[in-house]
């Protein structure tokens, strides 16, 4: 399989001691401070915190697309100063290309893609149920749909580490459990690192093996939780659930 | 669950037609376009016909109609259309290439915005026929002069509408191009030009309708053919019947040149889903 091969087990470390917004009249903002976490190969790490703390804002950071920041954020030890395919994002809104049709989309990651990378393109979307869509455009997909695309063209260059932000909001509970199986064999067969945002206790659980939370003005990283994988043990469940909701609640 | 304008009732939602359907339905289309016009032709033959107005100065449709025959046989009507017709693509080509081109480049760039888009925006409502004075002491009065006026016209019209449909482009997207690593050719092909390519087109609609308006007033100026010399000249020698033969015939072009577009543009943009009135 073309797959396996390309995909290269590596741990994310972040180190953000200050991520500001520059205001028009050299004011600056405090957007984030003090967000210290660490993700190794074959783990995610959800990151939970009310709407509006600054989720999307840490993953625009990880992935080099803003560097309005102190701090460093290394994959391997090596910084990441700008996109450079080591991080990948899967947005919320997807992001896919309207223009363009599934497959396009996928295939938008290489600038010339040889007869390999369409293969390799197709392998994934067919892996994610996409077969008949093929020469879709985004406007005939559902929103599970649209998921699983914008996750092929994610993968599509194996990245290093893969951030999802809130992957399953707005999904019905069906989509979800099916994205939720998708996503977890990813990052079971290839130990690829995940850094998950979130605000749903049970998507944490699904998804992570562990948590940090976001909170306060400006919000900080506090209350890092090991839950491990839970595999339908309820006793387990429901005392991690506990724990999640107590300290989601602490600031 | 039923969308929700079906749901107030007043949408019928379409689904795809039978052939014959399909046949029918656009028969229909045509025919509700065609009521307008022969409401107005109706109004035109009693106002003409009954003499409610000096026949000097409304003929009667079928006076039109015999004249438009007469200028077609013995082919002056296509040297005409045939002139104005070249002189139009003439000054679309020359006005328009560099209009995309330019008002993709200002749009990418802030710095060449800085440079060039204050002096744009101080010609652009400057009227083209104010530049007619200018060109002409320039240019004289041939050919050039009035290909140059059209491409001006339209120079200004496809700029504005390709340079702010390059910034309208979703930020979001460019993240995107960014996350993968797109030089500026990957982004200006893949994203910029399709997502402008509507907006492109709402431009060239807009100038080919200027166009049609620039090109009689350049031809009535000077000019020893052309629709606008057409009536002009009906004008200088009394001829009313010429003078609505040129309006009909203007009319007629400027409306298959709008749908030509129209076609193009919806053959190229499928992936639109746009809003098409209840």
């Amino acid at each position: 399989m073309i797959v396996e091969e390309q995909f290269k087990k590596s741990g994310l470390k972040a180190h953000i001691a200050e991520k500001w917004w520059q205001g028009t009249d050299d004011r600056r903002e405090i957007a984030l401070r003090n967000v210290e976490f660490e993700v190794s190969a074959g783990t995610s790490l959800a990151i939970m915190g009310p709407s509006g703390v600054g989720k999307t804002t840490l993953l625009r950071v990880l992935a080099g697309l803003d560097r309005q920041f102190t701090g460093s954020v290394t994959v391997n030890g090596e910084p990441i100063e700008q996109p450079d395919g080591k991080v990948q994002v899967v947005f919320q809104d997807n992001r896919l290309f309207d223009w363009m049709t599934v497959r396009e989309n996928v295939l938008f990651v290489w600038d010339t893609p040889s007869p390999k990378d369409r293969e390799l393109a197709d392998e994934w979307l067919v892996r994610f149920g996409l077969t008949n869509r093929l020469e879709a455009y985004p406007r005939d997909l559902s929103e599970g749909q649209k998921k699983r695309v914008a996750l092929a063209r994610a993968l599509a260059q194996p990245p290093h580490i893969l951030l999802l932000d809130e992957p399953l909001a707005g999904l019905d509970v069906q989509t979800a459990e099916k994205i939720t199986a998708d996503i977890q064999r990813v990052q079971k067969e290839y130990g690829l690192a995940c850094v998950v945002t979130t605000h749903d206790v049970m998507e944490t659980i699904a998804l992570c093996q562990s948590v940090i939370f976001l909170g306060g003005s400006p919000a900080s990283a506090y209350g890092l939780f090991e839950f491990g994988h839970i595999n339908g043990n309820t006793e387990e469940l429901a005392a991690a659930i506990k724990t999640i909701k107590a300290r989601l609640g602490a600031r | 669950m039923k969308p929700f304008a079906e749901t107030l009732g007043y949408v019928r939602y379409r689904k795809p037609l039978e052939r014959n359907k399909m046949v029918q339905s656009k028969l229909a289309q045509w025919t509700r376009a065609l009521w307008l016009p022969f409401g107005i032709l109706a109004v035109w033959f009693i106002a003409a016909d009954f003499a409610l107005v000096p026949r000097a100065l409304l003929p009667r449709p079928f006076d039109v109609v015999a004249r438009i025959f007469a200028l077609l046989a013995n082919g002056e009507l296509e040297r005409h259309i045939f002139a104005s017709g070249t002189r139009l693509l003439e000054g679309l080509l020359l006005g328009g290439l560099p209009a995309v081109v330019l008002g993709i480049l200002v749009g990418m760039s802030r710095q060449l915005e800085d440079y060039v888009a204050p002096t744009l925006r101080f010609l652009t409502p400057v009227p083209v026929l104010a530049w007619m004075p200018l060109v002409i002491l320039f240019l004289g009065v041939d050919e050039a002069a009035k290909v140059a006026l059209l491409a001006i016209g339209v120079f200004f019209v496809m700029y504005s509408a390709t340079a702010g449909a390059v910034r309208s482009v979703d930020i979001r997207y460019i993240e995107v191009t960014r996350l993968y690593r797109k030089g500026l050719k990957q982004t200006v092909s893949r994203v910029i030009l399709p997502a402008c390519t509507p907006a492109i087109f709402d431009g060239l609609r807009s100038a080919v309708a200027l166009s049609w308006i620039i090109l009689v007033a350049v031809e009535i100026v000077a000019s020893r053919n052309g629709l606008g010399w057409l009536l002009w000249d009906a004008r200088t020698f009394g001829r009313t019947v010429d003078a609505y033969v040129a309006m009909v015939v203007v009319g007629a072009l400027g409306l298959i040149s709008d749908s030509l577009i129209g076609c193009i543009r919806t053959r190229i943009v499928t992936w639109r889903n746009d809003f098409r009135g209840f």
